[in-house]
């Protein structure tokens, strides 16, 4: 009979069920299963740094860091910074649809348009809705776009700030030069953004689970939260969906990741079909405890 | 009764969620006032929709509305019956068993299978014996009847349903019973099927799930012989098989798993599998760890650890300028047990990061003045 490596010697089992509970606490994500060998290759580096000789010790350090710089460490290292230009380009082509519906909306209004882009990572998606909406020419002159990028690993932010890339995160393109030297000056095998491109867009340092984070953010035309959900724990989902419908405008956009739904797992959003593309609009419906909340 | 027609009748405009809501207070009142409503609805094969609302009430009102459902299973209309023993498999009331057993002997194959499916989901082992005995019925109830006993499980049912493989016919529909009735004994039941024909993938999934479940290996020997068999599911367009056959080849002792164990990192629900099979090949991975670290993979940083963990630290000097810090931070941390002076330049190198943690990992292994002071990817 074949002999499997023993986990144990890489982190108990009482200190994987500490730090996954902590995980699922704090940034909602579920770590499904026995998945010791899986935190174990993405924080054992940040035991060696510390100094510490165990996962309990690095428990409690997070525990007592009263600046929690260590656990939002953690949070960018168990987090998926996977990303490129222009991911799920079928989404991006209803986001098109959408910007034109939205000018449409704001006709005679307020001149502003807000979207968010959430686990951002370093930034590619929110550049790339940046030269969407500028290609599409409808928000020129008076018009005030943002675009918001937020993550949770700091460095990610960092990187998304300097707006610099490899040919890693062009692959959506298949080598499609023409396109990358339109929007990127290329030096020294770096792909750097053309400023113009760049403008408009800004990144934040923050816990997307973090309700106080939408309350500065609202009124929000459309938010981008792709890939994300399929990570997370239910109440950590219910939370969430339920900052999105507290920022998003009353005739808002939420848009997920293609594997993700939410179908019968939120009142407050429905399904709206563009093409092939499920994009969500507000239900317009609070659910009780939403209500006793609110008062 | 007329104001609890008119609340039944206001749910037909409502959607899934505030229907829901309703329904929760409407079944807090006494039955008997809109039960013979219910029942119209059921009977209505015209509307549609309140025949599914009667059937979200009737499974809300769970046993309190047992009895009513078991005088339904003797209705003439045979549509009926079959809801009737569909609401009760939902419902799943042991104390309407009997009334199911007979259910098995209508004479219409469709609420028998509706029956089944309701034994199967009740789950009562008393009913083993009577479905064990069923599976010489038509191909319908015979489905229903491996399925029931995968659901039920228990030692009788497992028997049953591994004296069943040998039917050929049924069994892929056996395989996935066994998925969820198997234990350590299913094992070399199925064995001899994985990969063999149609039903080869479903045959692995179950042997995976089972060993998963029950924590028992398998023979090493086995694995080995069905490498090709492994090597060909994992590119099977169902997603189950393939990860059951990505599963396997992580406990393969063979370097040609390598290649699809690497892939499989960037597989969320597979990462701690390909992790855990690439440890357990070692040195015999690093070829391929090499290859894949020095393309466009997006999961360097965990290729990077796995080569630490494995003592292959030196090899990490190749990767001190690559573009993702965290394999810069593996690398700084790996280098430090090193001791040679190309791997002292580049610590001192990396000192001067733009990421800190770089940094502080460079920094740290300088500081080791000797011996393995760096990362060998194990706490102490």
């Amino acid at each position: 009979m074949m002999a499997f490596p023993d986990k144990k010697t890489v982190m108990s089992e009482e200190e994987f069920s500490s730090l996954r509970d902590l995980i699922e606490r704090e940034f909602g994500i579920l770590l499904r299963g026995d998945r010791r060998l899986t935190l174990h290759a993405r924080v054992s580096h940040r035991l060696s740094i510390l100094g510490l000789s165990t996962y309990k010790e690095y428990y409690d350090y997070i525990l007592a860091d009263p600046t929690r710089e260590e656990f939002f460490t953690l949070a960018s290292h168990i987090t998926n910074n996977e990303t490129y230009f222009f991911r799920e380009r079928p989404q991006l082509d209803a986001f098109v649809e959408i910007l034109q519906d939205i000018k449409r909306e704001k006709q005679g209004g307020t001149q502003r348009i807000r979207i968010l882009s959430l686990a951002s990572s370093s930034g590619e998606e929110a550049y790339s809705l940046n030269i969407l909406i500028q290609e599409s020419g409808l928000f020129l002159w008076n018009w005030e776009v943002e675009i918001i990028g937020i993550d949770i690993d700091r460095t990610a932010i960092k990187k998304a700030n300097a707006a610099a890339y490899t040919a890693n995160s062009f692959r959506s393109l298949n080598g499609d030069m023409n396109k990358v030297e339109r929007y990127f000056t290329v030096a020294d095998g770096r792909y750097l953004l053309k400023r113009a491109y760049a403008k408009n867009v800004e990144f934040r340092h923050a816990n997307i689970l973090d309700s106080g984070l939408y309350a500065g953010l609202a009124p929000v035309d459309v938010i981008f939260c792709r890939n994300v959900l399929i990570y997370m724990s239910d109440p950590a989902t219910e939370r969430l969906v339920r900052n999105f419908s507290s920022s998003l405008t009353e005739t808002g956009y939420l848009i997920i990741g293609s594997a993700e739904s939410l179908i019968q797992r939120t009142n407050l959003f429905v399904p709206e079909y563009r093409g092939k593309v499920i994009v969500y609009r507000k239900s317009g419906e609070l659910q009780p405890d939403e209500v006793q909340r609110q008062v | 009764m007329d104001g609890n027609r008119e609340r039944l009748d206001r749910l037909r405009t409502k959607d899934w969620w505030a229907r829901k809501k309703e329904i929760a207070e409407l079944v807090a009142k006494h039955e008997e006032q809109y039960l013979v409503v219910l029942e119209s609805w059921l009977r209505n094969g015209e509307d549609h929709l309140s025949r599914n609302i009667a059937m979200e009430i009737f499974r809300a009102l769970g046993t309190k509305a047992s009895a009513f459902l078991v005088s339904l299973l003797s209705d003439r209309d045979a549509d009926v019956r079959i809801f009737a023993a569909n609401l009760i498999g939902d419902i799943g009331d042991n104390g309407t068993l009997p009334a199911l057993l007979r259910a098995l002997e209508d004479t219409d194959v469709n609420v028998r299978v509706a029956a089944i499916e309701a034994l199967g989901k009740m789950g009562d082992v008393r009913a083993v014996g009577v479905l064990a005995r069923g599976l010489e019925d038509a191909p319908w109830s015979v489905m229903a009847a491996v399925d029931a006993l995968g659901r039920i499980g228990g030692d009788e049912a497992r028997t049953a349903l591994h004296r069943f493989l040998g039917r050929g016919e049924y069994r892929g529909m056996t395989c996935e019973a066994l998925e969820r009735a198997g234990d350590c004994s299913s094992v070399e039941q199925i064995m001899p099927y994985v990969g063999r024909g149609e039903i080869g993938g479903l045959a692995l999934r179950a042997l995976v799930t089972i060993v998963e479940r029950e924590c028992v290996m398998l023979p090493a020997a086995f694995v080995e012989e069905k490498m090709p068999v492994l090597k060909d599911l994992v590119q099977s367009s169902d997603t189950t098989i393939r990860s059951a056959a990505l599963i396997a080849l992580s406990w393969a002792r063979e370097a040609a798993a390598a290649p699809y164990l690497i892939a499989a990192l960037s597989d969320d629900g597979l990462q701690e599998y390909a992790i855990n099979g690439l440890m357990a090949l070692g040195k015999d991975a690093v070829p391929d760890i090499i290859g894949a670290m020095r393309g466009r993979g997006g999961q360097k940083r965990i290729l990077a650890k796995i080569l630490s963990m494995v003592g292959e630290k030196g090899l990490l000097l190749e990767f001190v300028d690559d573009e993702d810090p965290e394999v810069r931070t593996e690398a700084a941390l790996a280098l430090g047990a090193a001791g040679t002076a190309a791997a002292q330049a580049a610590l001192r190198k990396l000192t001067s990061d733009a990421v800190e943690e770089v940094k502080a990992a460079a920094m740290l292994s300088l500081q080791s003045t000797k011996g393995d002071a760096g990362n060998d990817g194990l706490p102490r």
